[in-house]
């Protein structure tokens, strides 16, 4: 199933976003991503990361252009690129709205009409990717934080998705459940994007690093390089990690 | 549901009984209990065994069917009055009983106590379907059975958001609590106001976030599901039967 095929770019051209009380949450941001590239998606409160990231699968309407393997976003082409970007959200809660975690992770191969055998196949091997075997019975409110952040990754790994992009996945948890996490995502080899204000996360994950601050593109380069720069980090709110979580 | 416990074999039966005809089963005398001739208290006390006979079976204690019995404190509540306001329809139909000097009418008193005993019974059968069948496999059995998919979709965010609304109010109490709580009614009601105003904000921005992580995952207005077991023939059997017996008990002439 995670075959990945690591041959999509997300390319985004002058991103601009104005929600309707006049906040202008995103101005002008344009850059490209690799495949294969983990990108921490850097920024204090309020910055517009996960203003960005409802732009990568065309849930926000677009001022700018948003191109998923050199597609532009359109009702045309919005449900194969829905397919190939895996957003997980802030609150496991918001994600999991399912009765049981095996339905939730299941509900993406159903809306694709995927023959019942497959899909029982497919959210087992997802499940057990992410660390919960055996778990699909139970009902998402019964499960701790650290495995609602598993199961709402499973149901995005579930579609093949080549591109991961998680919005503060490291938010709520306890440090094992954080460490369990990470390890996770470190072992899956896709594109990633994280967005995030856990420095040591993103130091520990990712290559490339972004900071985005009040809506504006800042600063793009080496993630080692960037969060070694004490000064550019506090400028925009963030704080250098320590050394030992740097790659 | 009964976990943690060994079942008897009748009691995991039950539970292994396909979900579709369990709902068609609670459905049926549901409709027995509220459409049995008035005043037959025979043919209820006789659904009311029934009952207890699937209480007895599925393991399941009746104190489990007592507690749900709260949801019918409203219709009590409106039953009684009704009682009250309703004069007898002369001497004859006076039922030797008076609240606040008026007598009760006997008539008024069958009506209402007809209503309320079926009323009771039907909350029971749901109770007990409730208590041997787990609630997505009733929304399931329900779309199944024909269910429109609106209602069957909003069954199932509602059980499944109910317990995270719950969570947060407590939450939202808890924190009222630590800073004291207030020392009027009024100013109370305000606060409990603002709390309920606060969890309706809360629960619309939810909702759009929902409905964003569906879409993100290729919903398209449809609510998929799981593939439905094969109906078992001896399954249909019982559930036949059973119906047969239900309508026999409300309905068939006993003299």
């Amino acid at each position: 199933m995670v075959s990945a095929e690591l041959s999509c770019v997300l390319e985004l051209r002058n991103l601009c976003h104005t929600y309707p009380n006049g906040a202008q949450a995103l101005r002008g941001v344009s850059m490209t991503i690799r495949a294969g590239e983990r990108v921490g998606l850097l920024g204090p409160n309020g910055a517009g990361k996960s203003t960005l990231i409802l732009h990568l699968n065309g849930i926000l309407p677009s001022d700018g252009e948003v191109l998923v393997c050199e597609e532009p976003i359109s009702s045309r082409t919005l449900p194969g690129i829905r397919r190939q970007i895996g957003l997980v959200f802030q609150n496991p809660d918001d994600q999991l709205f399912m009765p049981t975690v095996f339905d939730d992770v299941a509900f993406g191969l159903r809306c694709m009409r995927v023959p019942e055998p497959e899909v029982r196949a497919r959210v087992d091997e997802a499940l057990a990717m992410v660390g919960l075997p055996g778990l699909g019975d139970r009902e998402p409110h019964h499960l701790s934080v650290g495995q609602k952040k598993r199961a709402t990754l499973a149901g995005v790994l579930v579609l093949d998705a080549r591109i991961l992009v998680l919005d503060e996945p490291t938010a709520g948890l306890d440090p094992r459940g954080r460490r369990e996490l990470l390890d996770l995502l470190a072992s899956l080899e896709r594109t990633l994007i994280l967005a995030t204000h856990d420095l040591e996360a993103a130091a520990e994950l990712c290559t490339r690093a972004v900071i985005l601050d009040e809506g504006t593109l800042v600063a793009d380069g080496p993630a080692e390089e960037i969060m070694s720069d004490a000064g550019l980090l506090s400028e925009h709110g963030l704080e250098e990690p320590p050394a030992r979580y740097r790659r | 549901m009964t976990s943690g416990v060994a079942l008897s074999r009748p009691a995991r039966a039950l539970r292994g009984f396909d979900d579709r005809l369990k709902v068609v089963l609670a459905l049926a005398y549901v409709l027995a209990a509220a459409l049995a001739p008035e005043g037959e208290w025979g043919r209820l006390c006789l659904l009311a065994g029934l009952l207890v006979c699937g209480y007895a079976a599925a393991s399941v204690k009746l104190r489990t069917a007592v507690a749900r019995m709260g949801f019918l404190l409203p219709i009590v509540v409106l039953l009684v009055l009704s009682l009250v306001l309703t004069r007898p329809d002369g001497p004859d139909d006076e039922l030797g009983l008076s609240v606040f000097g008026r007598p009760l009418s006997a008539h008024a008193a069958t009506h209402y106590g007809s209503i309320l005993f079926g009323a009771s019974l039907s909350v029971m059968a749901v109770a007990l379907l409730a208590e041997v069948t787990r609630f997505d496999r009733i929304a399931a059995a329900l779309g199944s059975l024909g269910c429109p998919r609106v209602l069957q979709m909003l069954l199932v965010v509602s059980y499944r958001y109910l317990v995270v609304l719950r969570d947060e109010a407590r939450r939202m109490m808890v924190a009222r609590d630590c800073r004291g709580r207030p020392p009027s009614v009024r100013m109370g009601t305000q606060v409990t106001g603002g709390m309920v105003g606060s969890l309706f904000v809360r629960s619309l921005d939810r909702s759009e976030r929902v409905a964003n992580a569906m879409m993100c995952r290729g919903f398209d207005g449809r609510l998929p599901i799981g593939e439905r077991p094969p109906l078992r023939p001896i399954h249909a059997v019982v559930t036949v039967s059973l119906c047969i017996v239900i309508a026999g008990i409300a309905w068939f002439p006993l003299s």
